[in-house]
């Protein structure tokens, strides 16, 4: 048991940043990319005497996008599409730009987000990213060509209105 | 550009400036070891009430019934009168063994109330 959760701690600890990273792409907020991290984790602590050495990485990232999704589906979570995002205090300076990349990417549907982010940002395998999301290679392609389409449309119109 | 480095430089666009990290490997450890110990103590909670549900609904089901007898009275049967009636006729005697409750006085001592013509119970009883 002590190898174990030594093993396991080393793992947060080298992933945590990444996996933060990724949830954030995931729901578009850095502390709730925190909770998503963490509630993945508690999930994949449950089942690390199962999983394979080499295979840890691969099963906590499915966790996380299981988790992340499943965030977004809940009723009292459930996004709104807003025009403006809320002033929110934070420690962080973003310019304009990374703001309008943010909208854009919320405004994605949970899956197709889920699907760029998995495929372009983890630079995933379009069949690993099938296998994560359930669904067919064909159906990840057109989600991601779908997503990226839309992303670019919404990151024109937003600079024309500024 | 390609397709993939162009998304992989929006997405990088979209993180910005990356606040510092909140999250500790120890506090996940220890939370998760909690949740662990919380979750094995309800299953076995959770089982421990579960055999003690089987083993009561086992005493209630293999439980000795009481004998025939021990139940409610049964009517005498016309068997044991020696007498064979068969089942189709119709009782027709109203046969009381109780003192009479009615406020009824006559010079007679009370007797059986017999109705209608002696039916083989009534001939039991004569017996």
């Amino acid at each position: 048991m002590g190898d174990q959760d030594d093993e396991f701690a080393d793992f947060v600890r080298s992933r945590m940043a990444a996996l933060r990273r990724t949830a954030f792409l995931l729901c578009g907020d850095w502390h709730k990319a925190e909770d998503l991290v963490q509630n993945a984790l508690l999930k994949a602590f449950r089942a690390w005497a199962r999983v394979r050495p080499g295979e840890q990485d691969a099963y906590v990232r499915k966790v996380l996008v299981r988790v992340a999704i499943d965030d977004s589906r809940r009723f009292w979570h459930r996004e709104t599409a807003a025009g403006d995002l809320p002033d929110t205090p934070t420690s962080v300076v973003d310019t304009d730009e990374s703001m309008d990349v943010r909208r854009a990417l919320a405004a994605l549907p949970v899956r197709q987000r889920a699907a760029v982010v998995l495929r372009y940002w983890e630079d995933l395998p379009v069949e690993e990213v099938g296998r994560l999301l359930g669904c067919a290679p064909g159906t990840v392609k057109s989600q991601c060509a779908k997503g990226l389409a839309t992303l670019r449309r919404t990151l024109l119109v937003l600079e024309e209105t500024e | 550009m390609n397709e993939n480095i162009e998304a992989r430089q929006l997405l990088e666009r979209a993180l910005g400036t990356e606040p510092e990290l909140g999250l500790d490997a120890g506090k996940v450890l220890a939370l998760a070891r909690r949740e662990a110990v919380y979750r094995r103590s309800t299953m076995l909670g959770g089982a421990a009430v579960g055999v003690a549900a089987v083993a009561v609904a086992a005493v209630f089901i293999t439980a000795p019934r009481p004998p025939a007898g021990f139940g409610p009275a049964t009517p005498p049967s016309p068997a044991n009168c020696g007498a064979s009636v068969s089942p189709s006729e119709p009782p027709s005697t109203t046969l009381s063994s109780r003192p009479p409750t009615t406020s009824h006085r006559s010079p007679t001592p009370p007797t059986a109330a017999v109705s209608g013509p002696p039916s083989v119970a009534g001939m039991c009883l004569a017996k």
